[in-house]
């Protein structure tokens, strides 16, 4: 008896024992695995941290030159997608911790990776769609980005302690160059707390290793290791603002080494040498500092195309009008002299200071083979950029040409202004950035001319500064009657000479002012009566009911580009009414509303003429993105982008681009996202309902539309083989199911949640069923691979049978059942 | 030919078997069809069977029922705290008059035995079984006895009087593939009792005819070459990880557990008239096969398991 009692006392004991010793072993277990995972989140800490200021360092180098638009749309996708796959693989750390599915079980583990790639790989999509918006980077700055999303990527989703290690690297070696390529002071600040991160997180995780390296023992205090990190960091900050630009290898490596700096072979093909990118070869001398004329024989007899020669090739030679000629000799002697210096001066002049809208057909040219070979010159900057070349403010009806009194005016002088060692040149008096001007941001473009011969330096609108390498004098550079940057007493600009450019955007909001202000303009005459009437009609269709504005010159501008066809092979057409008619191409044009793009710009000067608008003509080269050379990340400006378009005045001498010519980008206008809102509003407003109303539509007729695919669908089921067929049926099933309000729950198997409405369904179509729920059994279970006829013959009637409908009203009637 | 039709003939051979045995112990305990379907996949699964239940109910009635259906020798343990593991299992005795020793058999080397009231004898005593139900052996003074390769223990337990009784341990618990109650029967089903209670010693009677220990054997092992596909085997093992990851339970299904339910979802599928299971054939089992093993923190192990069935994604035809 006490045996048993013993017994009895001893079993008693291990019962209130055994759980206790269980819970130990099994948190013992649990915390060793915590613990290391709280390691594992220290340090990740301090990799995350030090990955974003890497970024930051980037970003804010970036900032310098893109837009922010972009860069704000790009991180919050690499951000959104590497959060999404953190949260995965956090989701499973439970699980893991739990003893259930690793880590990485593999369906996270797939979504992770994808999502991890998406991250990484957002610079490379981004990159392309912000060069069709007229932004975009270098090969070398999307890398540089796919390296920091990389790296923060690592520190997210790292989960063994030494890969986090490879997000330290990713995240230095970008902290290190994107401080190289950086050319603001508060770069240093951001290596500097880069450093310092790095630091505290190497004597945090690695002081044990330190001590127990150290002949005697160190004590971890956190004191000791926030000093050294503090002494660490002073002799950072010391160190690089002594040794900074001081020595002379370390300056060369950042002038010329250095990814952004263009030093390598694979920069620009024009380079003459590996190291550098031809600043040095101005006028095909090194170290020049004044100019004289280097021009050779073997340029001047050079059979590289002029300006004149580009313009001609393209839109054809002005005709000869003879017969002007004969009849002006009955008019007065005013008048004969003054149209026939005119037309002596247009066929004679090579720099083009006319333009006559009037002209023959180009021959017609083959198709470009080779960007760079071809190229008059590469424009490194935002694509779909309009350079002008020339400008013409007086319209006689056929011929552009400059304003008499404008070319009398005094032309604009030039200041210089040194930053750093480099001279910098602007037009003196007027700054392009000040609280009126519709110009803002600043953006560093550059052109580097191969192939091109004329003086002029084609620009865009709003640029501020510019400057060519080791050129310090003033007289080097002239702005011209036409406001257009030249050379002057050089038959053209050199080649290989690369201009540098600080430009500027246009501000819809500021710009909006300034038109909706702007003084009236002066009309140009002279059109016959019926085609000035046609072009005023036009202008007051195009213009509507809206207030004098931007909005108005907007909506003539868009009037064109919708209802007329850019077609520059139509010339033939013209040929007839130059020769015969009274009225000339325009009136052709607007009868056929088609034409070349020097007509869209002319029609649209006239409109805006009409309209009490300031115009004038521009004719220059557009930066067209499709030929855009990614590997050099620059534009090949070639003889076909020469283009024509106009210039609008908007008071305080400020003249803003417009491009008529339907195909073309528009000049590339900054706005604030709120700002466009505000515009596009309605626009908005209709998109969404539009959207709301057909995501309605498809989802009140969404059992509809899947019963119409199924049936559509059912065809191919002949063409599976019997696992797929039950597959796809199977998926239909789960998709009516759904549709029908009753979906299948995750843990109840499709025999159980069909079993529920066999007693409701017709008996042939419930046969049919447990027909089709058998085969399947033995197909995915049994090992058979073949169906029977009659079983193909079930999945077919269940496939047409089982509909969302039938599914819908047996859901009803069970409702009903129960109730009742 | 004949080979070709000789697994249809005894296909058809073990499907006439099971309906024999079906009947039969349908007859014997009326009303409780269900229960009867689970315990004999228990049976051809080759476990062992824990009854969890009232007095009265048929247990003893359905172990002698089993026993007579298939011809086999039946023991049957009444568990006392004074029962000794020699009782169970057998013992040497010393024959003065041939001066040998001669080993007495117990209990165990039957076919079927029923352990009447388990858990109102010691552990030492239950555990004495654990060799025997396990590797169906016995070993006694360092001799390994082999048991009846059929060899079936049901054991029954009473649920409600706890005073003196020793709850088995979690380690025997594992080796039952089952635990089972019977429950009252229906009303229908207890008239059917009354009116029968006259003609069941012969009914009984008959039962020993047809089926042997050959055919139990045969069915055992027909049963275990029953089809599972690998997705069936990935669903049995989603299950047994989330019992052991489920917050109401502080002690999940072992490797062992799981490998009985697959024995026993293999004979219910068998019982079925498939020669492959199916995710059902798992869920129908689930709740007398984990029920068995599974130590909650208090919640009822029946709703526990509804739950995580409920949670386990069930495979599909995609």
């Amino acid at each position: 008896m006490s045996n048993i009692l013993l017994h009895a006392s001893s079993s008693a004991v291990n019962d209130e024992v055994a759980p206790k010793i269980e819970k130990l072993v099994r948190r013992r277990a649990a915390d060793s695995m915590s613990r290391d995972l709280k390691e594992l989140e220290r340090r990740r800490i301090g990799t995350i941290s030090m990955a974003i200021v890497a970024i930051l360092l980037l970003i804010h180098r970036r900032l310098a030159y893109d837009s922010l638009f972009v860069i704000a749309i790009e991180s919050v996708c690499s951000l959104f997608f590497l959060l999404l796959s953190a949260w995965l693989v956090r989701r499973s750390v439970p699980r893991h911790l739990a003893g259930g599915k690793g880590l990485w079980s593999t369906k996270s583990n797939t979504w992770c990776v994808v999502f991890m790639i998406a991250a990484v790989a957002t610079p490379w999509i981004a990159n392309p769609i912000a060069k069709q918006m007229g932004n975009g980077n270098g090969f070398e700055m999307v890398m540089l980005s796919c390296l920091g999303w990389g790296g923060l990527a690592i520190a997210l989703l790292s989960s063994q302690m030494r890969t986090l290690s490879m997000s330290v690297i990713c995240s230095g070696f970008l902290a290190l160059f994107a401080t190289f390529i950086s050319d603001s002071p508060f770069a240093l600040w951001f290596s500097l707390l880069w450093g310092i991160l790095c630091l505290w997180w190497l004597v945090n995780n690695y002081w044990s290793q330190v001590e127990t390296a150290a002949a005697v023992g160190i004590q971890p205090a956190r004191i000791q290791r926030i000093v050294f990190t503090l002494f660490g960091g002073v002799v950072f900050l010391v160190g690089s603002s002594v040794v900074a630009g001081r020595i002379p290898v370390i300056r060369k490596l950042k002038a010329e080494l250095m990814p952004t700096s263009g030093g390598t072979t694979d920069k620009d093909s024009a380079a003459r040498s590996g190291v550098g990118n031809g600043d040095a070869l101005v006028a095909a001398k090194k170290h020049a500092t004044s100019f004289g004329a280097v021009e050779t024989d073997i340029f001047l007899d050079s059979e590289k195309p002029s300006l004149f020669d580009v313009f001609s090739d393209e839109f054809g030679e002005p005709m000869k009008r003879l017969q002007r000629v004969e009849r002006a000799q009955a008019l007065s002697p005013q008048n004969i002299k003054s149209e026939d210096g005119k037309s002596t001066e247009g066929n004679r002049s090579a720099s083009g200071s006319e333009f006559s809208i009037e002209r023959e057909l180009p021959d017609e040219r083959k198709p470009v083979d080779d960007l760079v070979g071809e190229s008059l010159m590469f424009w490194q900057g935002e694509s779909g950029t309009h350079l002008a070349a020339q400008r013409f403010s007086h319209f006689d009806g056929a011929i552009w040409s400059n304003d008499e009194v404008n070319s009398s005016a005094s032309s604009p002088s030039i200041e210089c202004t040194v930053i750093g060692k480099q001279s910098w040149f602007g037009p003196s008096g007027t700054s392009v950035q000040n609280s009126i001007s519709p110009f803002v941001d600043s953006l560093p473009e550059a052109i580097k001319f191969t192939r091109y011969r004329s003086p002029t330096i084609p620009s865009r609108q709003g640029m501020q500064l510019w400057c060519i390498d080791q050129i310090d004098q003033q007289d080097f550079f002239a702005i011209s009657s036409d406001d257009c940057l030249t050379m002057p007493n050089r038959e053209h600009v050199p080649d290989y000479t690369v201009v540098r450019m600080i430009n500027s955007r246009i501000d819809l909001e500021r710009l909006e002012d300034l038109v909706r202000n702007c003084s009236p303009g002066k009309s140009h005459k002279k059109l016959s009566d019926n085609c000035q009437l046609e072009l005023n009609r036009l202008a007051h269709e195009y213009a509507g009911d809206l207030p004098r504005g931007w909005q108005q010159v907007q909506s003539v501008v868009s009037g064109l580009r919708s209802h007329f066809v850019l077609d520059r092979t139509h010339e033939s057409a013209f040929k007839d009414a130059i020769e015969n008619s009274e009225s000339g191409v325009m009136n052709q044009f607007l009868q056929d509303r088609r034409g070349p793009d020097y007509l869209f710009a002319t029609a649209a000067t006239l409109m805006l003429d009409h309209l009490g608008y300031r115009t004038r003509f521009v004719a220059g080269f557009y930066a067209n993105p499709k030929h855009y050379i990614a590997r050099e990340g620059e534009i090949a400006i070639l003889p076909s982008d020469a283009h024509t378009w106009l210039e609008i005045d908007v008071g305080h001498g400020y003249w803003i681009p417009l491009e008529p010519s339907p195909g073309y980008q528009t000049p590339p206008y900054s706005a604030s996202i709120w700002y466009r809102i505000k515009q596009n509003r309605w626009a908005i407003a209709m998109w969404t309902l539009a959207f709301s109303s057909a995501a309605l539509c498809l989802f009140l007729l969404r059992s509809l539309l899947v019963e119409w695919a199924s049936w559509i669908a059912f065809p191919v089921l002949f063409l599976l083989n019997d696992r797929l067929r039950i597959s796809w049926l199977t998926w239909l099933l789960e998709l009516r199911c759904r549709l029908a309000g009753i979906p299948r729950a995750k843990g109840i198997l499709l025999r159980e949640h069909l079993h529920r409405f066999r007693t409701i369904l017709p008996s042939d179509l419930s046969y049919q069923v447990q027909l089709y729920l058998e085969s399947a059994d033995r197909i995915w279970f049994g090992g058979t691979s073949r169906l029977s006829k009659n079983d193909q013959a079930a999945i077919a009637s269940v496939w047409h049978g089982l509909t969302t409908k039938t599914l819908r009203r047996g859901s009803k009637r069970m409702t009903e059942g129960q109730l009742a | 030919m004949s080979a070709i039709h000789e697994p249809i003939s005894t296909s058809t051979n073990y499907k006439h078997s099971i309906d024999l045995l079906r009947s039969r112990l349908n007859q014997v305990l009326l009303g409780k069809a269900d229960r009867m379907e689970l315990v004999i996949a228990c049976l051809l699964a080759g476990g062992h069977l824990l009854l969890d239940d009232l007095p009265g109910l048929g247990k003893t009635t359905l172990a002698k029922a089993i026993a007579r259906c298939f011809g086999a020798k039946f023991a049957r343990i009444q568990c006392t705290p004074d029962l000794l593991p020699t009782d169970v299992t057998g013992f040497n005795m010393f024959n003065q008059k041939t001066r040998e020793f001669e080993f007495h058999h117990g209990p165990v080397f039957s076919d079927i035995l029923l352990a009447d009231e388990i858990n109102r004898t010691t552990p030492r005593t239950q555990s004495a079984l654990f060799e025997a139900m396990a590797e169906r052996q016995v070993t006694i003074d360092g001799e390994s006895r082999p048991l009846s390769p059929v060899f079936f223990v049901i054991a029954t337990q009473n649920p409600i009087e706890s005073h003196g009784a020793y709850p088995l341990p979690e380690a025997q618990l594992d080796r039952f593939s089952m635990k089972l109650e019977i429950g009252y029967p229906d009303r229908a089903a207890q008239i059917a009792i009354l009116n029968q209670v006259d003609a069941q010693h012969n009914s009984a009677s008959d039962l020993c005819e047809s089926l042997s220990l050959d055919t139990l054997q045969g069915l055992q092992n027909h049963a275990q070459g029953i089809r599972i596909a690998p997705a069936v085997q990935e669903y049995l093992v989603d299950l047994c990880e989330a019992t052991r990851n489920h917050e109401s339970v502080s002690l999940g299904l072992s490797p062992r557990g799981m490998l009985i339910w697959q024995r026993v979802a293999r004979a219910w599928a068998l019982l079925q008239n498939r020669d492959f299971v199916i995710p059902d054939d798992i869920k129908a089992v689930a709740n007398p096969v984990v029920g068995v093993r599974l130590i909650t923190r208090g919640q009822p192990a029946s709703s526990v398991i509804e739950s995580i069935l409920k949670e386990v994604e069930a495979p599909s035809y995609r």
